[in-house]
């Protein structure tokens, strides 16, 4: 798991200590760091602090902008339950922010580890990835870490050009390099990266399929499941209450890994996508 | 044909009804004390189901700053009792297993409705039927919900009164339990009136009294004539 940290010192040291050798964890100095890391380094969640770069009383706008740009990022709030802090909380939660830290009370690094591991679409970004790490060895390194990123922080990539500069070669390229790699196109495995998400955050919460389709900017429901179908065989909600996660993650390899020996993708077209 | 999902509701902090009470109190107030203890308890349950036993241990530190703020709750004892008793389940049982704490849950949103305070009653219902197995605990999952129907629109948040209900329904629906699903019915009926459709509410509750009389239930019939009445009283005042 690969985290990128805004808080101040203290919730760093005590974020530091849950993260441990196991993971990856990115401290970014201010939120244009932040921007900047989230937009070059693959990031799964987000941990953020209202009292990071506040001169004095905590602020919300810092967290409110990143979250409306990488909507897709799960991203956890971290502070203390103070006189100063009440209000943005209550702001933040009001606004769709549910995954919440109290300093000193939830930050026994086991318990923040856990917090941290059961963001959606973690686990299954880490599963996929493994998956479809045969294919991945098969194409140049800085293009295998670019898809890499883009399953992790599906929110970074809005389109096949963000891919191609992530990689640091041509849209031609990048296309070429999947072919060769027997991996599905540029365009697929972005659509198949914010599925996955768009299908752990459905499994986790208890949000609607418009809400999760709005929340990651699917032009529309529909187009989720469109997607979803594309990725699986089957719509959003039967996707969401039918298919374990293991399950999913295996169809939605096949789909990226056409021509696998053995394995089925989906029988639905790819140009749903 | 898929089973319906009842609706869930917006994402957002849960619990941040308490939250937001909270900071309408002054600092260091009893009120204060107790909204916030209310919150942590309510956390650590959400933990403990998430998170395992790890959180049901009186040492691990989230469960011991709860214990903490609960304690200091001298001033209002029956707010404290009802807190310890969600906390010593949890203690007690270990493992996570939300069905037998959940009725002591119940009881907290009991003791909040009854003190007027309807927004956080409704929170607490909303615990409750976000974790209560309704195919083993029926009675309490839809009591939940009609529950948190009655608190919204106690409050005038028709909306979500009316997917209270409408969840309640669905519910009792998978039950094929009949009589259920008429009293979610008149709980639609209401928020229908309170939107002022009277028209809508008079003509659902009359299905209501009818498909009541059917089936025999007399408490059910009474409840939905009651409604009927006030309904069509209250038309007549629209009118006048």
């Amino acid at each position: 798991m690969i985290i990128t940290a805004c808080c101040e010192p203290p919730k760093l040291a005590r974020l530091r200590s849950a993260v441990g050798d196991q993971h990856r964890l990115h401290v970014a100095l201010d939120w244009d760091h932040a921007h900047s890391i989230i937009r070059r380094q693959p990031v799964d969640v987000l941990v953020v602090d209202p009292h990071f770069g506040a001169a004095d009383a905590p602020h919300t706008g810092p967290i409110r902008v990143i979250r409306e740009e990488f909507r897709s990022l799960p991203i956890v709030l971290y502070a203390a339950l103070t006189e100063a802090t009440l209000a943005p909380l209550v702001e933040l939660g009001r606004d769709g922010m549910d995954q919440l830290v109290l300093y000193g009370v939830d930050d026994d690094p086991r318990q923040l580890r856990r917090v941290l591991e059961r963001q959606p679409g973690v686990e299954l970004a880490e599963k996929l990835v493994a998956r479809i790490q045969p294919r991945l060895r098969a194409l140049p390194a800085e293009v295998a870490r670019a898809v890499e990123r883009v399953i992790h922080t599906p929110a970074a990539f809005k389109g096949v050009p963000d891919l191609a500069a992530a990689a640091n070669v041509s849209r031609r390229t990048i296309y070429r390099e999947c072919e060769r790699a027997q991996l599905s196109s540029p365009r697929e495995l972005i659509a198949g990266a914010r599925v996955l998400r768009a299908y752990a955050f459905l499994r986790d919460g208890e949000a609607a399929i418009e809400d999760v389709a709005d929340h990651l900017r699917f032009s529309s429901p529909h187009h989720l499941t469109k997607t979803m179908r594309w990725a699986c065989g089957l719509t959003t909600a039967r996707a969401r209450d039918r298919i374990a996660p293991d399950d999913f993650v295996a169809l939605l390899a096949a789909r990226l890994m056409p021509d696998s020996p053995g394995i089925a993708a989906p029988s639905t077209s790819s140009s749903e996508a | 044909m898929p089973i319906r999902r009842p609706r869930g509701p917006k994402p957002a902090l849960k619990h941040v009804e308490f939250l937001a009470a909270a900071s309408r109190q002054p600092a260091k107030s009893p009120e204060r004390a107790e909204l916030e203890a209310a919150f942590l308890t309510l956390r650590l349950l959400d933990e403990w189901i998430a998170s395992g036993g790890m959180l049901a241990d009186p040492l691990f530190p989230a469960h011991a700053a709860t214990r903490t703020a609960v304690e200091a709750l001298s001033h209002d004892t029956e707010t404290q009792l009802v807190l310890w008793r969600v906390i010593d389940a949890i203690t007690m049982l270990h493992d996570p297993d939300a069905q037998p704490v959940l009725p002591r849950v119940y009881a907290y949103a009991g003791l909040l409705e009854r003190r007027g305070e309807l927004r956080l009653a409704a929170d607490v219902y909303a615990t409750v039927s976000r974790y209560v197995d309704s195919r083993a605990h029926l009675d309490l999952g839809f009591d939940a919900l009609m529950m948190q129907g009655l608190c919204f629109r106690g409050v005038n948040e028709l909306e979500r009164a009316g997917r209270a209900y409408e969840n309640a329904g669905m519910l009792a629906g998978r039950a094929h339990d009949r009589s259920r699903i008429l009293y979610a019915r008149i709980g639609e009926a209401k928020v229908t009136l309170a939107r002022g459709d009277h028209a809508t509410a008079q003509n659902a509750l009359g299905k209501i009294l009818a498909e009541a009389a059917v089936l025999g239930n007399a408490s059910l019939h009474d409840i939905a004539l009651a409604e009927l009445t006030a309904a069509d009283g209250s038309s007549a005042k629209s009118t006048r």
